[in-house]
């Protein structure tokens, strides 16, 4: 289950910065609102390596109150990563759904 | 009193977390691991303004929250460990590269495996590939270069300043004395051009120093300093900026007045808060700039002369 959380989350960041880019604190602030995280702090080794991986590119931005901020955005490989895990996605919870709900007998 | 000691105890708390977390990253490589204790620290302290500590068991919550730092190494180590090239599927292809990749090896020979074993290829951390940036400030470009090269660095940029230090003399260096960089870096130097010719023409007076730039922590808000290598008397301009940890550089600031004041202004060319600056006989304190100095490590850009009709004490 915690793999499964883990891989999924990967793709909840890359479905957050969809439309507008974000900064690591709010990223995190609404995964924890939705129960995906519960140690906020392992989200920024996961960030580190989306931008490693080249699926999101990252910008200082001023702040208006404390440090520059980190602002992440999705480029076109995250974009193309994020909608096909979301094609997936709908196929196998569907499927497990199905499953889960009928016990396989339709 | 009582809450000027809850406060420091709090503020204790933060300091022992961060210090667990940066213990339990020991095996992260140096410059990721400066970064994400930085990230950690950022994130309490937004925590902190939006959700009110008023106690030990408020902060512990808190501290709950970010996570264990085994937890956080855990993960940090695990995604440190990606090659980027597998790394870019996803996890699951990944597992199957690290599969076929076995195969592959198991294939070419457990002999073979073996004796190159030492030097697998995605194991950097075998080879020392980090050092240390030695202190070249004051001396011959030349004697700069060998220096740096004895070290593991090559020479990168070299920029010429104005300045009353001697010509030819090493007045800064980027990155700064004592930062750990791969092996092969290249360092920037700037070299002085010697002392301006003439007094009717502007005057160079902060010398580039990156030991002359400095983080305060004591009062907890970084506050820095440049150098000046003499007091300045009459109309001063000039701009500085900063590097920051990833090689990125701040805006520029610039200013221009009176140094009757003894304060000045200095507005950034992209627009936003402006910091705020003072300055006495030997040396300017920038202030009020947390949100743009915390993550520099050093100067992009430092020059500030004195206006033709100043004179310097």
């Amino acid at each position: 289950m915690a793999q499964m959380r883990k891989g999924a989350i990967e793709y909840c960041v890359l479905a957050l910065l969809r439309h507008d880019e974000r900064y690591g604190f709010e990223l995190i602030r609404d995964l924890s609102a939705a129960d995906l995280v519960t140690s906020e702090g392992t989200i920024y080794p996961l960030l580190s390596r989306l931008r490693k991986d080249g699926m999101v590119e990252t910008t200082w931005r001023e702040s208006t109150q404390g440090p520059p901020r980190r602002y992440y955005r999705l480029t076109a490989q995250g974009k193309a990563s994020l909608e096909s895990f979301v094609g997936q996605w709908q196929q196998f919870s569907e499927a497990v759904d199905r499953i889960l709900v009928s016990g396989g007998k339709q | 009193m009582s809450q000027t000691g809850l406060e420091s105890e709090l503020d204790g708390m933060v300091t022992q977390y961060l210090r667990d977390v940066d213990h339990a990253l020991a095996k992260l490589n140096p410059s990721r691991r400066t970064e994400l204790v930085e990230e950690i620290e950022q994130h309490l302290a937004e925590l902190r303004s939006q959700f009110p500590v008023h106690n030990r068991s408020d902060m512990e919550n808190l501290l709950d929250r970010v996570g264990r730092p085994a937890d956080i190494a855990a993960a940090a180590l695990e995604d440190d460990d990606g090659s980027s090239a597998a790394a870019s599927r996803s996890r699951t292809r990944r597992i199957v590269v690290v599969a076929l990749l076995v195969v592959l090896l198991a294939s070419l020979g457990i002999a073979l495996a073996l004796t190159t074993s030492p030097n697998k290829p995605r194991s950097p951390q075998s080879a020392p590939a980090v050092v240390t940036v030695p202190n070249v400030l004051g001396t011959s470009q030349a004697q700069a270069e060998s220096v740096l090269q004895a070290a593991g660095l090559s020479v990168g940029e070299v920029q010429t300043a104005s300045s009353t230090v001697r010509q030819g003399l090493v007045l800064s260096q980027s990155p700064q004395v004592g930062a750990r960089m791969p092996r092969g870096s290249k360092t920037s130097l700037t070299v002085s051009s010697g002392p301006p010719v003439s007094a009717t023409t502007p005057q160079q007076i902060a010398t580039v120093l990156p030991s002359g730039i400095y983080l305060d922590g004591g009062s907890g808000t970084p506050h820095y300093y440049v150098a000046l290598t003499s007091q300045p008397n009459g109309s001063i301009s000039g701009a500085i900026s900063f590097l920051y940890q990833d090689g990125q550089t701040s805006p520029v600031f610039s200013f221009s007045g009176p140094t009757n004041s003894g304060t000045a202004t200095l507005t950034p060319s992209t627009g936003g808060n402006p910091i705020s600056l003072t300055y006495s006989a030997n040396q300017m304190q920038f202030g009020e700039c947390t949100q743009y100095l915390k993550f520099a490590t050093s100067l992009a850009q430092c020059t500030f002369t004195l206006s033709p009709g100043g004179n310097l004490q």
